[in-house]
């Protein structure tokens, strides 16, 4: 692996996501939720409404860099390292998250909440945005980009309900209420998110853990051949 | 050693009764310096064929190497460079940001992306639109794009599927220059193409596939030794050209009559003679090099009579 391969990967990421029309409407849409938290003068719910606007810009960044196409076919045709491609795109669309963010940590909690919090904020929803855009990269190859990207959306925007509230929702579907309280608990949701700002270092780890993990199956996924089959290295 | 191995390479789609063969034991070698033309009607196997050697789809049984290496393998894959059809490329770029990010997993310097960057614009001839989003690309532009980056990271095997057509005379006849040159530095250039004279023109060798099976494997030098008597027929004698086929071994039905390959002491002579014998009405006839058309036609109607 060349410095060269990654730097390439990193400035293709950024690319591929800064010029998609996807991501001009996320941007849009996360800074009408910025102003519209500002005007209605937010308070506790201003960390809520970054998470949400920065999950969802993470969850449509994703579905970009290794989307069904061109972006996914480059993977296979420089044959690079196998964690060179999803990496270096992630941090490259990562680079394009971060002045959404720090924008909408510097407008809706800076001003009540000082810098310290404003900072802390900031970091914690670039992570949740890398975290879900690495959760739709993953799925991107074998569900395809809109149907990731849809996925992440909606995971990001029910994550805010907290688990006791989905356990008393499926109160009366005793089969369901298990295994969605469950799910609740694992995934990256944004009540998660909500509550590693207090300090809990599990959800810190959890966060990290997907988005690692995410990396990982987007790299399987890109290097398989496209019809799924097993392919052995070395001179044969 | 050959750069590219094939034997007994079969590819199926689909299972159980949706099952199709769609590459059914192919095998052939192609040595450094070789241009392999690759012909067939629609879904004959030409671009499975490709796509198997460029690691993008895997074989159901048989052995593909590259360089030694099995096909697929990330060792294989850092010999081989496809310009597939239709050319993918991200619309999002310009054509001089794709090299550049198909270079840099070629290089070791930035002074060594550059030349091949440099090297790659002046193969294709991009240099007029180099730096224009691909989006707003023309089909040849696309094509000549694709095979810039082909040629960037097809360091050994260049596997060409419909590149050269949708563009220009003039610039067709200077990237066939472009493609032997390459060649000539020891890559392995195969080409899928419909084109077949462009074919003829460019290629060392050309496999004939029908039905996903190497019908011919015919040197293109053999073309030009051999020789067509090609008669033609009107009315009633056109009916009559059954007789003919059935008569002389190799021979063709064309769009005006018949072609009759003159090999086995056959001469054009004797071919009249037969044609009066019979009365068929022959209004004209002339005597041309075997086209690879024939030789198309004939696999065909093969797989045709098999079917």
């Amino acid at each position: 692996m060349s410095a060269l391969s990654l730097q390439a990967e990193v400035v293709i990421g950024g690319l591929l996501v800064a010029r998609h029309r996807a991501f001009h409407f996320a941007v849009a849409l996360a800074f009408s939720l910025f102003l519209l938290a500002g005007a209605s003068g937010a308070g506790a719910a201003a960390i809520h409404t970054m998470i949400v606007a920065a999950g969802s810009l993470g969850a449509v960044a994703g579905m970009r860099l290794l989307a069904p196409g061109a972006p996914l076919v480059s993977v296979r045709r420089v044959a690079a390292t196998w964690w060179v491609p999803p990496a270096g795109r992630l941090a490259g669309a990562a680079l394009f998250l971060a002045p959404v963010i720090a924008a909408g940590a510097l407008g809706l909690i800076w001003p009540d909440e000082g810098w310290g919090m404003a900072v802390r904020a900031a970091i914690l929803c670039w992570v949740f945005a890398a975290t879900w855009a690495a959760c739709t990269l993953a799925l991107a190859p074998l569900l395809g980009a809109g149907s990731a990207g849809a996925i992440g959306l909606i995971a990001v925007w029910l994550g805010g309900i907290s688990p006791s509230a989905v356990h008393q929702l499926l109160d009366g579907a005793v089969y369901l209420q298990r295994p969605a309280v469950l799910a609740w608990n694992v995934l990256p949701l944004g009540w998660r998110a909500a509550r590693a700002l207090s300090g809990s270092a599990g959800d810190w780890v959890l966060l990290v853990a997907w988005l690692a993990g995410g990396l990982v199956i987007g790299a399987w996924a890109a290097s398989r051949p496209s019809d799924g089959g097993v392919l052995r290295e070395g001179a044969a | 050693m050959s750069l590219v191995v094939m034997h007994d390479a079969t590819r199926t789609f689909g299972h159980g009764r949706r099952q199709r063969a769609a590459l059914v034991a192919c095998s052939f070698e192609a040595d450094a310096g070789e241009i392999v033309g690759i012909v067939g009607p629609n879904g004959a196997g030409k671009s499975t064929l490709l796509r198997i050697l460029s690691g993008t789809i895997a074989l159901t049984s048989g052995v593909a190497l590259v360089s030694g290496f099995r096909v697929g393998t990330r060792t294989a894959c850092r010999r081989v460079g496809i310009a597939p059809d239709p050319p993918v490329v991200p619309a999002e770029l310009t054509g001089a940001e794709w090299l550049s990010y198909l270079a840099s997993h070629r290089s070791r310097s930035v002074r060594q992306r550059a030349r091949l960057v440099g090297d790659a614009i002046e193969t294709a001839e991009l240099a007029d639109f180099v730096g224009r989003r691909v989006g707003t690309y023309s089909r040849g532009m696309l094509q000549r794009l694709s095979l810039a980056a082909a040629a960037i990271t097809g360091m050994e095997v260049l596997l060409l599927d419909e590149t050269l057509s949708g563009i220009d005379p003039l610039v067709h006849r200077r990237l066939r220059q472009q493609v032997i040159r390459l060649a000539e530095r020891g890559r392995v250039v195969l080409v899928a193409s419909h084109d077949l004279t462009a074919v003829e023109r460019l290629a060392t060798r050309v496999l004939v596939l029908a039905g996903g099976v190497v019908r011919a494997d015919v040197a293109t030098s053999r073309l030009l030794a051999e020789r067509v008597a090609e008669l033609t027929l009107t009315g009633a004698a056109l009916a009559c050209a059954g007789r003919l086929l059935a008569r002389y071994r190799g021979a063709v039905r064309t769009g005006t009559g018949v072609a009759v390959p003159l090999h086995g002491g056959v001469t054009v002579e004797q071919i009249l003679a037969a044609c009066r014998e019979d009365r068929i009405a022959v209004v004209a006839s002339r005597v041309r090099y075997r086209a690879l058309e024939d030789i198309l036609v004939a696999a065909v109607g093969a797989e045709a009579n098999v079917a």
